[in-house]
């Protein structure tokens, strides 16, 4: 999933839907297939909302028949009752009530996580006919509910009307379905699938993030469900089954869940499945099941997903046109815009850095004493490294300064603000971002749009912005582009910002994760081994990078093993061993210091380098020379 | 007793070995050097088993072909790994812990007279284990969760015992305890394949020596063709850096 | 103290399937949704041995359990094997979802949608025990599955596959580097849950009929019972289960019939919100 926005696709959307909204009236479908794309269209609804939150939030929920069902009651109900037959009005009724219905279902669902939400909402499925029983003064109960006639600006919305309808809301949800997916929201979606660690550094709360999409989710659901009340005039109880739920998940991973249109082609499958085929009925639920099992063990991108390998392929063979490269449009689109081609070829922005002070910090996972009573100051403008044998506890303060984990006991100051203990997110917010010793990277995102989410919480444009796609959006989504590219040509590797990012080198990798945690413009670096694994060239480039970012202004915590590179750029060197702080001091100080090689190699003293007194090594001759 | 002939493999789509010799004498120490991120570990993964992806390569233990098996056959073969960290089973006594580490001794059951006799020379060799055998291994200290974790891995009689950065996160004192140790299970006959990091120590107890960098054996052979540690300390603290290396030796 | 032997029936059948859930959990990692469809075939099974080919009572139980057992066995080398070494976490979700979908299908296939009454080959007349009514089959039901429970709480604790199975739940990477074949336990481990739930069968049809939907509502309230109980631990599942029947039999009786459902998911609900590692189980932080 790129998330490009191709410029022509819209315009043939537009133009098939319209040709199958004039297809009935103009003669060219009979009743029954009339009906028929209204019931996909409607089943397309239901699947789509679940793929937001299962193809890109990454949680299963099967509750979307629930929700179709508090759609269709509330659109009924209002008309029977209060004779507010306004289509408008049943539609944005029942969008309300799915909204609550979805908080109070996703915010316990979702606290756990996983089978969680799952089983949350399947309950929610099996309590309907209970709900409809108890509720039968406002439901009907058993014996269902017959809806009034639906009506817009005086005119019945019946037949051929109620056709269109329900495509032009159909076309509506899917039109900002893909605005708001084709955007850094859903980029971030995908980066919250993949790694919710990764999202929590880029300032995003998990947990909210999840609630915002299984509540856009539940949208569609009602939407369908005031729909369908139209259609047939009745509803009840037996149309809401589990059999209806695991139809709509099968034809999400039928068609693909990490899709936006693949929905519409599972619901077609299902649908017109289930209608041609008589024998469908008796075995519906071993074929919903097998399309689960066979979407789940082998096709796991679905219709969408071979779909797209097909016209890959087919370009490939010369069949089909190619698509410009995402760099190469990009590049193309950048060259038209004076202002961030000018940027690009200056420096870094200045930073605001910040102090970073811990107090006295300690951790101790049982009875391992992993961190105890470290004291360390970061200033703007610095680069301070933290060195050490492994299992010294260097990744342990750095996940204590980025909130992972909690503090045991001490302080942790951010320009005089206490930041211990709060969750990675809003710590994140305060501009601290780091980098991970194993890069963290998400799939199906090319590397452009990867350095780009970085800018998601900093730069952030709304989500009615991306839906709408207001000039708010289109100017953001530029310059996110123009900066993220800007950032990876500053390191020497635009070549690769249309590429997948999952398909770099590790190398390569380190860098784009160097690029994604500038392009927050963020006050405090914290770089985990960010050397480990480079070669010589891509070395140079870090080197580089880190000393413009501290000249930048930008507060830098350096962990390396590789010493000579910490010595180089490093203002300030802390020694930890065994969780305790050995030493401190400048790149002499601690080159000079007995204790830090010989706990750093295991060297001997007889081969300590204080025998052999040696000028600074190459770097900066600007840093002081205390001890020599 | 160990000899591993072209590893490669990797995690997921990202490729850290590049064709790896290595190998180990039987009652002799081979110690692999590298810094961070140079494949020690997967190395060490991927002769036991446990490598996500394991590409080519043959591994013989004992003039017997491994390569290919699953990680539990291996160690029934007599491999035995000490895994970085401290890998213990938190959540378990020392003791179920120990009793773990003889999963494949004869006996079926937890107390079997096998299991037994290894746990009760595991305590002879550990004795501290032993007072704290009833305590959950998570709240040991760093030092006793790795002589646990030593001790575990022992429990089989294994035939090669690999130790990941043994010495890693420990006080000094303990460091030379742990190294003592394990250059008294090469004595006791035991072959091992050592990663470490402190370079001095670990030259101190090797045989034989092998140096990593960025997934491929750069430099191996018997330890005196590493004495004067040069080729070590410029591979481990990194050959950018002339002046560093030529100041310190 | 009716209401309490009723509720301490159903509650069995939910501690059942918490028990099952959690045999898998603890080998594999893997939370099986289809477990609820395998007590579903087990009823079946037990239905067909005793009424179709008329067998006696020990030998349907024995039948029914070998036969669950290979269905278990099935599902895993289907549903489960092939995600194994997979990076995408919700494989499982999806593919045990389906397997479970297709137990139903095929139990609705073969034997119908209508209920069956599954013989137990007890007395049927209910007994006067501490002041209520309650039949010999809810009596065997409770007490069998309290000892299993129990049992399966010491194994795991006191055996030496009991404990592998805890210490590769803790770290599958560490216990194969100890001679664990992770694989083989979690094998069978769903051979286990499928026996158990199999043997099972016949008690548990008894008292619910065989229906090809059974599986929808016990999942349910198996998976609440986890949630009371906390995952994995295969006591606060028993307890789980029981305090589910509970309120069930309480709040059908007090409150009418159609609340017992709604009633348990508002439990349910307050438990992910307050508690959500359930009453017995305990928070683990866990290094990045």
């Amino acid at each position: 999933m790129t998330a490009l926005i191709h410029r022509y696709r819209p315009l043939i959307a537009v133009l098939l839907v319209a040709l199958l909204m004039a297809a009935p009236g103009v003669g060219l479908i009979n009743a029954y297939w009339s009906r028929t794309v209204m019931l996909i269209a409607i089943l397309s609804l239901l699947v789509s909302g679940l793929n937001v939150v299962l193809g890109y939030a990454g949680e299963l929920a099967v509750g979307q028949v629930a929700l179709y069902a508090v759609g269709a009651y509330v659109a009924a109900y209002l008309g029977v009752e209060f004779g507010a037959t306004n289509v408008l009005l049943a539609l944005g009724a029942a969008t309300a009530a799915a909204v609550v219905v979805g908080l109070v279902t996703g915010i316990p669902g979702l606290r756990l996580g996983g089978w969680a939400l799952a089983m949350v909402t399947f309950f929610l499925v099996t309590l309907i006919p209970n709900l409809v029983d108890i509720l039968h003064s406002f439901t009907g109960g058993t014996l269902g509910l017959a809806a009034a006639v639906p009506t817009l600006f005086g005119l019945e919305i019946t037949g051929n009307r109620l056709y269109v309808l329900i495509l032009l809301v159909t076309a509506g949800w899917f039109a900002m379905a893909r605005n708001l997916l084709l955007s850094r929201h859903g980029d971030i979606f995908l980066v919250l699938r993949q790694s919710p660690i990764l999202a929590s550094v880029l300032g995003v709360s998990v947990y909210r993030l999840k609630l915002l999409a299984y509540v856009i989710g539940a949208i569609p659901a009602a939407l369908a469900g005031a729909l369908f009340a139209m259609i047939d005039g009745f509803i009840a109880p037996e149309t809401f089954t589990f059999a209806l739920a695991l139809s709509v998940l099968a034809a999400s991973v039928v068609g693909g869940s990490t899709s936006v249109y693949g929905a519409i082609a599972g619901a077609a499958v299902m649908q017109l499945g289930q209608q041609t085929f008589t024998q469908f009925q008796d075995w519906q639920l071993v074929i919903y099941g097998a399309f689960l099992l066979l979407a789940g063990v082998i096709f796991n991108r679905g219709l969408a997903g071979i779909a797209h390998d097909g016209l890959a392929a087919a370009r490939r063979r010369g069949w089909l046109p190619t698509l410009p490269s995402a760099s190469a449009t990009i590049t193309a689109r950048h060259g038209h815009d004076p202002a961030a081609g000018a940027s690009a070829s200056a420096g870094l922005d200045r930073l605001n850095g910040a102090v970073l002070r811990t107090e006295g910090l300690s951790k101790s996972f049982g009875g391992n004493k992993a961190l105890r009573d470290v004291s360390i100051e970061a200033h703007p403008g610095e680069v301070t490294a933290l060195i050490g044998p492994n299992g010294s506890g260097k990744t342990t303060l750095l996940n204590l300064i980025s909130g992972f984990y909690k503090p045991s006991g001490g302080s942790l100051v951010l320009d005089d603000e206490q930041i211990g203990g709060r969750p990675p997110y809003r710590i994140a917010r305060l501009g601290v971002t780091r980098t991970f010793q194993t890069p963290l990277i998400p799939k199906h995102m090319s590397t452009l749009a990867f350095v780009a989410t970085g800018r998601y919480v900093t730069h952030r444009v709304g989500i009615a912005a991306a839906v709408l796609r207001l000039p708010v959006f289109r100017r953001g989504y530029a310059a996110d582009n123009a900066e993220a590219l800007r950032l990876l040509r500053w390191l020497g590797i635009e070549d690769v910002a249309g590429r997948p990012v999952d398909s770099l080198a590790l190398g390569t990798r380190r860098l784009v994760e160097v690029a994604r945690a500038l392009a927050s413009g963020p006050r405090v670096f914290l770089f985990d081994e960010v050397g480990s694994g480079l070669d010589e060239s891509d070395l140079v480039v870090l080197e580089r990078a880190i000393e413009k970012i501290r000249q930048a202004g930008g507060t830098v915590i350096l962990v390396e093993h590789n010493f000579p590179l910490v010595l180089k750029l490093a203002d300030r060197i802390h020694v930890l061993s065994q969780g305790a702080l050995i030493a401190s001091g400048t790149s002499a100080e601690i080159q000079a210091d007995r204790r830090v090689l010989a706990e750093y190699t295991g060297a001997t003293d007889h081969e300590s380098p204080a025998e052999n007194p040696e000028p600074e090594p190459a770097g900066r001759s600007a840093a002081p020379k205390g001890a020599q | 007793m160990l000899s591993a002939v072209g590893i490669t493999g990797g995690y997921g789509d990202l490729r850290v070995l590049w064709g790896v010799d290595a190998a180990v004498r039987a009652g002799k120490i081979t110690v692999v050097l590298g810094r961070n991120g140079a494949g020690k570990t997967s190395l060490l993964c991927a002769i036991a088993g446990l490598l996500p992806n394991v590409g080519q390569g043959k591994v013989e233990l004992d003039g017997k072909d491994i390569s290919g098996a699953r990680a539990h056959r291996r160690i029934r073969a007599g491999l035995a790994l000490v895994q970085e960290n401290k890998r213990v089973f938190h959540g378990r006594s020392v003791e179920e812990n120990l009793l773990l580490g003889g999963y494949l001794l004869p006996g079926r059951g937890l107390r079997s007279p096998a299991r037994r006799e290894a746990l009760e020379q595991a305590y002879q060799r550990f004795p501290l284990l032993r007072e704290r055998r009833r305590v959950p291994a998570g709240s040991l200290s760093g030092g006793q969760q790795q002589m646990l974790a030593i001790g575990q891995a022992l429990m089989p009689g294994p035939k090669l015992l690999m130790l990941d950065e043994p010495s890693a996160g420990l006080a000094p004192a303990i460091v030379n305890e742990v190294l003592a140790m394990v250059s008294a299970l090469r004595d006791e006959g035991l072959s091992i394949l050592l990663v470490e990091q402190r370079i001095e120590h670990a030259l101190e107890i090797a045989d034989d020596v092998a140096v990593m960098e960025n997934g491929r054996i750069v430099a191996a052979g018997a330890k005196s063709d590493f004495n004067d540690g040069a080729v070590i300390r410029e591979v481990y603290l990194g050959r950018s850096d002339e002046r560093l290396t030529t100041g310190n030796v | 103290m009716t209401t309490v032997w009723a509720g301490l029936a159903t509650g069995a059948i939910y501690s059942l399937i918490a028990i099952g859930y959690n045999v898998v959990l603890l080998a594999s990692g893997t939370f099986n949704f289809a477990h609820a469809q395998l007590l579903m075939v087990g009823t079946f099974l037990a239905y067909a041995g005793a009424v179709t080919f008329g067998l006696p009572v020990v030998v349907t139980v024995l039948f029914a359990a070998a036969g669950v057992g290979v269905v278990a066995l099935l599902e895993e080398r289907i549903a489960i094997r092939p995600l194994l070494g997979r990076s995408d976490a919700h494989g499982a979700l999806i593919t045990t979802v389906g397997a479970a979908t297709i137990l139903d299908g095929l139990a609705a296939a073969i034997w119908g949608r209508q209920p069956l009454t599954v013989p137990s080959g007890l007395p049927d007349r209910p007994l006067e025990l501490l002041g209520g009514t309650v039949r010999p089959v809810d009596l065997v039901l409770i007490a069998l599955t309290l000892l299993l429970g129990v049992g399966l709480h010491l194994w795991s604790r006191y055996s030496l596959l009991g404990l592998a199975s805890l210490a590769s739940a803790e770290d599958r990477q560490a216990a194969s580097a100890r001679g664990i074949n992770v694989r083989l336990l979690g094998v069978g481990a769903f051979v286990l849950a499928g026996v158990i739930a199999g043997a099972f069968g016949l008690l548990v049809g008894a008292r619910t009929y065989a229906t090809f939907d059974l599986g929808h509502a016990l999942s349910l309230f198996g998976f609440v019972a986890i949630a009371i109980g906390g995952s994995g631990s295969q006591l606060g599942g028993l307890i789980g289960g029981f305090a589910t029947g509970l309120i069930y039999a309480f709040a059908a009786r007090y409150i009418g019939a159609a609340y017992p459902q709604l009633v348990i998911f508002g439990v349910f609900l307050l438990i992910l919100f307050l508690r959500p590692r359930g009453l017995f189980g305990s928070a683990l932080e866990r290094r990045v």
